[in-house]
């Protein structure tokens, strides 16, 4: 077992790997009461094409596939299910899906042998029937509903159908209800089968426990399984260009302040200089700096009640990068040239880097006494980067003003989407 | 882990010291009897408060020294515990030993800088912080429907009483904001300071008699009051339930059923109930609501029910399809009876129970939950952890078909979507 220091914050991470190929990640806080225990496989909601040697071509199944076999995988046996087990112990279960992954979780204090077992167990034992994938129908439609019924989601969803030619995420990670409804056992048993490997899965427990302990009884548990062998299978991604679907676009939706989100789509070769993970904590730092609660812009809107609120985000989809800022604002048509220009003239000074510096530190050390935090830090970091840093202490610490500036010249603001949240037209 | 109370005359400090984290928490706490014309100044004056003071005469300025304080995050909220109200003011930091010398000082004395000396000139308010939370807020009110639930809840409430302290909608009333000027919330302020009564919780690993000797110097005040402060509202029983549909502009319908509970000994209270509900409505995916609605008929994707402590009520909901809303009554009402009749295992009490245990030892992995441990012990007796997880195991089967007698249907509420609304991303 390898033992990694995170250098510069106190802590240690504990990594090995099974026989057939499942990566175990650990780190330990033995100060709490309980740990907590994700299995992730890398499938999500946007590998809905896919082929494996042999095959011609791509495969393709339903969007919302993944979503759907998340809420299925639950199930053990007719009339029971492995919340039926965990209740036993008094555990919390959950699972999520994700564009790029599906995470299965348990959260618990005691009885650690048995959570994690039987997290390996049902996560990798397929039980699919006609009735229970019937039934499940449903309960996801209301699911999708349920999403719908939120202005946020909407707001989501209308960004990437703005931004998005090619790309996945334009599709609702459950799919829509026409969806749900056309998925079928097959397409859950043929994915369960190319995807749900070891090899595509990793493990990451975070919490109390000991690690040796741990490491051995997953080893054990993977010994007896049996798994064929991995398919490697290649996922479709369709070349995302540049140029952006939608310039402008008002959605009508249950808000009473308009929402805005304008969004910019830029390569990332624009930025090759860096890395991905500087790439992102750059980008961070500058538009907290120019629009977050620092900046002279949001507090001048504010005061001028030209918004309500304002906030920024950027994230790295592949080859692209997208920066986004997200307003309420009664007045988009006197804000929206406010934030262009903004955009166009970004700053960043010694001061606020350093003192971003200090915040970002600060934070690292903080966000380790929670363990589920933690965890899918970690998880996040093994789909982004496929590894996870151990000097994020000295990364920060090495931030330079003129790689800053020099990222904000390299910002390309010419593909751009303005969506509009608006209240629904009285239709009298 | 050490408790310690100081009294300091006008106010007492609870410290609770603990090496399990590298966070600190300080919580300065006002409470008072919940007064409903008082809501909407309350909300703003803890956001005023918050958003600027003469040392700080903007947000940009507040945010700089919090970042330069290692990122220490303030914030200050208005919450409701059955018939009173809190205004409370959080601030989480960074353990000293990671900081520079001077740090706890700074970092302790920051919240009562912007409480003590709040940006007011001649008896009024700082206009410009005063317009932008007014702003705000009205957002705040005006955005309610937003949210399906909360939406839900709300008229739920309102229709069950609307003189009732628990549908009293805590972000505030339109027509009060107009009113309130930059002169009548300094009145509110001086209000607060002179009749509310005041607790701070501090915790962490931390020099607490350095801790307690930098507050009491800070926070020199002798007018605050020092009483008890009733929590518990009591809600009218109806005799016949209230069926009520309401329409809005959503996707999914919202359901929800409201019940009082009525006559629960304290006993009940802290304990019986809870596992009644684990079993019945909120033990995640193995309660009886979530078997029937859920998982035999499909009918929906949320289902739960909430126990309303200090309102005494339980709270139903559902995302449903308008056209099931008889299913869903049936359905619960069939779970109801089977509680009544004692009609679930010992082994769900177990289970239960061991819901319960865990939900509590999650709670002490976190300071808020600490804080709130010791919180809830002195406001109403509510035994600390260790005495709790002991008293829930102590729980009968019997007891809790007892409590499944008390518990009477107020209102049946349905937002129903309008056949209009449009899914048109």
């Amino acid at each position: 077992m390898q033992e990694i220091i995170l250098k510069g914050i106190d802590e240690k991470l504990y990594y090995d790997k099974c026989d057939n190929g499942l990566p175990v990640y650990m780190l330990v806080n033995e100060k709490v009461n309980n740990f907590y225990i994700t299995l992730s496989v890398k499938y999500g909601s946007i590998d809905t094409e896919y082929k494996v040697k042999g095959d011609k071509n791509y495969k393709k199944v339903h969007d919302g596939t993944a979503h759907f076999l998340e809420h299925v995988n639950f199930n053990e046996s007719d009339g029971f299910t492995a919340h039926d087990y965990f209740n036993k112990l008094g555990s919390s279960i959950n699972a999520f899906t994700t564009f790029d992954f599906t995470s299965y979780e348990v959260f618990a204090y005691n009885e650690f042998e048995k959570n994690l077992n039987h997290l390996l167990d049902y996560v990798q034992t397929p039980y699919f029937t006609k009735d229970l994938v019937e039934k499940e129908k449903g309960i996801i439609c209301e699911e999708v509903k349920m999403g719908k019924n939120n202005p946020g989601h909407k707001m989501y969803y209308g960004m990437y159908k703005a931004l998005f030619k090619k790309d996945k995420r334009k599709n609702y990670v459950t799919g829509d209800v026409d969806d749900v409804q056309a998925i079928t056992v097959k397409e859950l048993e043929a994915i369960f089968k190319t995807f749900y490997h070891p090899a595509n899965m990793f493990l990451v427990i975070t919490g109390n426990f000991n690690p040796y302990e741990a490491i051995g009884m997953v080893k054990e548990n993977q010994a007896h399984k049996e798994f064929p062998k991995y398919l490697n299978p290649i996922r479709k991604r369709d070349k995302e260009p540049i140029g952006v679907n939608t310039n402008y676009q008002e959605i009508e939706a249950n808000v009473e302040i308009p929402k805005v989100k304008i969004c910019y789509k830029m390569a990332k070769s624009l930025f090759k200089k860096y890395d991905e993970r500087l790439i992102n904590i750059y980008l961070s730092i500058i538009l907290r700096n120019n629009f977050g609660s620092t900046s002279y812009l949001r507090e001048e809107l504010l005061e001028k009640e030209l918004v309500v609120s304002i906030g920024a985000g950027r994230e790295i989809f592949n080859d692209i990068v997208t920066l986004e800022i997200n307003m309420e604002t009664k007045y988009p048509k006197e804000v929206i040239p406010i934030v262009q220009e903004k955009m166009r003239n970004l700053t960043l000074n010694e001061d606020d880097l350093q003192r971003r510096i200090r915040c970002n530190i600060a934070a690292l050390i903080n966000d380790y006494d929670d363990i589920e935090y933690v965890n899918s830090d970690i998880a996040d970091q093994l789909i982004t980067y496929g590894k996870v840093t151990d000097n994020m202490y000295d990364i920060y610490n090495n931030l330079k003003l003129d790689e800053a500036t020099d990222i904000i010249k390299q910002i390309d603001l010419n593909n751009s989407s303005i969506v509009l949240l608006v209240p629904y037209q009285e239709t009298k | 882990m050490e408790y310690k109370v100081y009294d300091c005359k006008t106010y007492r400090i609870h410290t609770i010291k603990t090496d399990k984290f590298k966070n600190c928490w300080m919580e300065i706490m006002f409470r008072h009897e919940l007064l409903k014309d008082e809501i909407t100044e309350n909300n703003m004056l803890v956001d005023v408060l918050m958003h600027s003071s003469k040392k700080y005469p903007k947000r940009r300025d507040v945010s700089i020294a919090l970042e330069n304080l290692y990122s220490t995050q303030l914030r200050g909220l208005v919450s409701r515990l059955g018939q009173s109200t809190m205004l409370s003011f959080v601030t989480e930091f960074l353990d000293p030993k990671y900081c520079d010398d001077g740090y706890l000082k700074d970092v302790i004395g920051f919240p009562f800088e912007m409480i003590l000396n709040p940006n007011v000139t001649d008896n009024e308010f700082d206009n410009r912080s005063f317009g932008i939370i007014k702003n705000r807020i009205k957002s705040d009110i005006e955005s309610l429907k937003e949210n399906a639930t909360r939406y839900a809840f709300r008229r739920t409430l309102q229709k069950m009483d609307e003189n009732s302290p628990s549908s009293f909608y805590m972000v505030g009333y339109l027509d009060d904001l107009e009113n309130i000027t930059p002169a009548s919330l300094y009145e509110t302020y001086k209000n607060v300071l002179n009749n509310y009564v005041c607790d701070i919780y501090v915790a962490g690993n931390l020099d607490m008699d350095e801790v307690v000797q930098i507050i009491k110097e800070k926070f020199d005040i002798r007018t605050l009051k020092q009483e008890e402060i009733n929590l518990y509202v009591s809600n009218k029983v109806r005799k016949t339930n209230l069926d009520i549909v309401e329409k809005g502009k959503y996707e999914q319908d919202t359901f929800v059923m409201l019940y009082n509970l009525v006559n629960l000994s304290k006993k009940e209270r802290d304990f019986v109930i809870h596992l009644f509900n684990i079993i019945f409505g909120n033990g995640g995916l193995t309660s009886k609501l979530y078997k029937y609605l859920r998982e035999e008929n499909s009918l929906c994707y949320v289902v739960s029910s909430m126990y309303q402590k200090y309102d005494q009520l339980l709270m139903i909901y559902a995302g449903i399809d308008k056209k099931d809303k008889n299913k869903c009554i049936k359905l619960v009402n069939k779970a109801l009876t089977e509680m009544a009749n004692g009609d679930f295992s010992d082994d769900d009490l177990e289970n239960a129970k061991k819901t319960v245990i865990s939900s509590i030892k999650m709670s002490e992995d976190s300071l808020g939950g600490i804080v709130n441990n010791y919180l809830f012990n002195d406001l109403d007796d509510l035994p600390l952890y260790e005495e709790r997880i002991k008293l829930f195991k102590e729980i009968t089967k019997e007891e809790i078909i007892d409590i499944a007698k008390k518990i009477k249907l107020n209102v049946i509420y349905l937002l129903g979507g309008e056949d209009n609304a449009r899914d048109n991303t």
